[in-house]
This record gives structure tokens, C-alpha cells and sequence, in this order.
């Protein structure tokens, strides 16, 4: 092994080594080893060795980077001595430890929204579902994506999908997938938006797994804040949406 | 202003993404250069109701990225008290924060982490405890690994943390009675 490749190596092999967090990267003395690879003479060296020349220097980068980390962090009060953590970890009992934990705790405050522009999204990512295969009616359908139109007014939608279901139904139970009629895709998640909203009910019948939707007159005070899954096979990666 | 004030408000307050709050980009892109002017009057109006914006710096890759989030101010908080996790599992995450965060390069081997905490509870309970908070982002596994997610940096006041650590034990103590004397 020549003499450079001997050093390109110990840089390398010292830089993981700092990535990994095996060693401190203080404990390197970074100027003895920019001293070794400034004394290598780039113009005499091998054409073989260029690729570990480029290599090394980017590992002696990264020391660099580390060390500057650490001093970055130590100057910023970040840096802890580890001994110090360990024993007062080991002296506190569990509700000690809880109390860091809930005095660190600050949650973030933020609200969790669906408007129309989340609804129109969703629908997206619903239409270009590809590989679906089978239909609730269990007759098999070959299609790459669900060609619902994004551009209409998805509320309007709900709204006409919501008064004729109130109308025909007349406040009863209704089956499920008598909904569905000819654009099963896009019913089903004119249902489930709906039922998120608190416009429907739905509830199963455990013994026969047949799925019921009632349709209300007025918004439920009850959001149901969970959507529900309605398991369809996909066919190629196996999963289930 | 007023606008801009309303615009930064919604961006804070109204969840955009899969993470609370904004990244430095988006304040740039929807309330110009001069972002900052307008957080600070957005800040005046919180502070009214408690609230203040916390700016944390993320490392993405080689990139530090600033992100703006609203947070309760730390006193409101603590006269209200609590957090979202189990006793058993907040003593794991205050171990596993604090290893990182006094280790090299913050990440610590997780069989170090459950060598500490298995002092204090069962293997199976500190196991169990880990795994939700790697599924919660709370922490993140690299390799044999474990470093701090970005719920940690976020939701967690870090620099308080290392506050109560650099006090001794009978510190820490010191501190939790002064408060709650304080307080009564």
C-alpha cells in the first residue's frame, strides 16, 4: 500500500468513525491530518488514487463539520456532560422523570381542519388510485384510474347526494350498497364525506356484515372525527385501502 | 399589515401539513421578506391569550431549516400542568431524550437507552414505550441507533431539560418545591 493511499485510509476510516459517534470529534487532531494531506502531491498522484484523494477530503469535511458541531453546541449550553445525565437519571424515580417530561411538554396549538380545498385533494388522491379490481358488488372491473371530474363543486355534491337520499329513503335504514348505483367510486366517497360531517349514519349488522346508511335531516351535533374504512382488494402490492 | 398578520396567523395556527406550524420558506413565500415584523406583531396579539411562536432550527440533511410553531407560553403551561403520555412511558422518552442529547452527535445506541432505563422499569414495558415513541416521531431509529424526532424538538423545551440536568439532583428537587411553594 503507498504512502498516500495509507493516509486517504486513516482519514476515511477516522471520518465514519466520528459519524458514527464512536469517537469525539475534539479528540482529532484535525491540523496534523490536513498536514499529511497537504504534503501529497496531487500532480504526481496515480490516476488510480484521484477518487480516494476526492474521498478523503470529504471525510476530513466532515470533521471538521462535526468538530464544529460540537463546539457549536457547547457554546450554546446544548452540551451536557454525559456522566452528569446517567447519575441523575439513575438518583430519580419514575415520577421524577414523568415531571421532566411534563414540565418540557409545551404542545404545539394548531386546528385540524377539512375545508374544500382537502376535500378536493382527497378526491384526487381517491381517483388516481390505480389497480383497483373489484367493485363492492364483487364483479371484477378493470380500470387504471377512477375517472371522477375534480373541477365540479364537490359540496354541491354532497348537498343533492344528501336531499335525495332524505327524500327516497324517508328517514330509514338503507342498504349500503344500494347507494352505490352507477358510479360506485364516487359515491361511496360522497357517503363518507357526509358521514364524516354528521349529515349520515351508518351502523353494521355483525351477522350478515351488510352495511346501513340512515340519512339525517339536520347536521348531527356529533362530528364523527374518525374516518371509517371500508376495506376494498386492490390487486398487485397485496394492500388494503 | 393587518392582512399579513391575519395570513401568518392562519399559516401558524391552521394545520397545513403533517407537522403544526411553518417552515421559514412558506412565511417567505406568503408574507414576504419581511416575515419577521409580522410575527412580531402576530406574537403581541398571542401573548394576550397565552400563547407565543417558538422558533426551532431543524437539520434537514445539510441544511438547517427555521420552524415557526405557536406554543403556549412555558408559565400558562405549567399552571395548567399534564402531558399526553403514560407515567411509565414519559420516564422512558425523559432517559432517551437526555441520553441524546448528552451524547456525541445526539444518538444513542438503543441498547444503552434500555440498559438505563430497565433500572426503573420492566424490559418489556421500556421496549414497548421505545417503539411508540419511534411511531409517534418522537424519536427517529438510525440503525442500531436512536436520535431525537422532529416531535422532540418541537413539543419538547429542550433547553429547560438541560437546565434541570446540569443541577444536581437535590437541584432539580430545589426547583420543583420552590415552584409549587410559589405557587400556593
Amino acid at each position: 500500500m503507498s504512502r498516500e493511499s495509507e493516509v486517504y485510509g486513516r482519514i476515511k476510516s477516522l471520518s465514519k468513525m466520528v459519524v458514527k459517534g464512536d469517537v469525539d470529534p475534539l479528540n482529532i487532531d484535525i491540523s496534523t491530518l490536513v498536514e499529511l494531506f497537504s504534503k501529497i502531491d496531487v500532480d504526481r498522484l496515480p490516476i488510480e488514487l484521484f477518487m480516494e484523494d476526492v474521498d478523503a477530503l470529504n471525510g476530513l469535511s466532515l470533521v471538521l463539520y462535526y468538530q464544529k458541531e460540537t463546539i457549536k453546541r457547547y457554546l450554546e449550553g446544548l452540551k451536557i456532560d454525559e456522566m452528569i445525565v446517567k447519575t441523575a437519571i439513575l438518583s430519580l424515580d419514575i415520577d421524577a422523570l414523568t415531571s421532566v417530561i411534563e414540565r418540557l411538554y409545551r404542545p404545539p396549538v394548531d386546528a385540524s381542519t377539512i375545508d374544500n380545498e382537502f376535500i378536493l385533494e382527497s378526491l384526487l388522491h381517491f381517483k388516481n388510485i390505480e389497480r383497483l379490481r373489484f367493485e363492492f358488488t364483487d364483479k371484477p372491473v378493470e380500470i387504471d384510474s377512477v375517472d371522477i371530474p375534480i373541477e365540479e363543486d364537490i359540496r354541491r355534491e354532497m348537498e343533492e347526494f344528501h336531499g335525495r337520499l332524505l327524500e327516497e329513503s324517508g328517514g330509514r335504514w338503507v342498504m349500503y350498497r344500494d347507494l352505490l348505483g352507477d358510479k360506485p367510486i364516487f359515491n361511496s366517497y360522497l357517503i363518507s364525506l357526509l358521514s364524516s360531517e354528521g349529515y349520515l349514519l351508518l351502523k353494521v349488522d355483525r351477522m350478515s356484515g351488510e352495511v346501513y346508511v340512515k340519512a339525517l335531516p339536520q347536521k348531527h351535533d356529533f362530528v364523527n372525527p374518525i374516518s371509517i374504512p371500508i376495506v376494498v382488494s386492490r390487486g398487485g402490492d397485496g394492500e388494503e385501502d | 399589515m393587518e392582512r399579513k398578520i391575519k395570513r401568518a396567523a392562519y399559516l401558524l395556527l391552521v394545520r397545513r401539513h403533517s407537522y403544526p406550524g411553518v417552515r421559514e420558506w412558506e412565511l417567505e413565500k406568503y408574507l414576504g421578506r419581511n416575515y419577521m415584523e409580522v410575527l412580531e406583531k402576530l406574537g403581541e396579539v398571542l401573548s394576550k391569550i397565552g400563547l407565543e411562536i417558538k422558533v426551532v432550527n431543524i437539520r434537514e440533511g445539510d441544511r438547517e431549516i427555521k420552524h415557526f410553531i405557536v406554543v403556549p407560553e412555558r408559565r400558562v403551561k405549567e399552571e395548567v400542568g399534564g402531558s399526553i403520555f403514560r407515567s411509565d412511558e414519559a420516564a422512558v422518552l425523559a432517559i432517551a431524550v437526555s441520553l441524546i442529547i448528552s451524547s456525541e452527535n445526539m444518538k444513542v445506541p438503543r441498547g444503552e437507552i434500555i440498559e438505563l432505563a430497565r433500572t426503573k422499569l420492566p424490559e418489556y414495558r421500556v421496549e414497548r414505550a421505545l417503539n411508540k415513541f419511534i411511531r409517534l416521531k418522537y424519536l427517529v431509529e438510525d440503525g442500531e441507533f436512536i436520535k431525537l424526532g422532529l416531535r422532540s424538538f418541537l413539543e419538547l423545551d429542550l433547553d429547560m431539560l438541560l437546565q434541570q440536568f446540569t443541577s444536581s439532583l437535590k437541584g432539580v428537587e430545589t426547583v420543583s418545591h420552590g415552584e409549587d411553594q410559589e405557587e400556593s
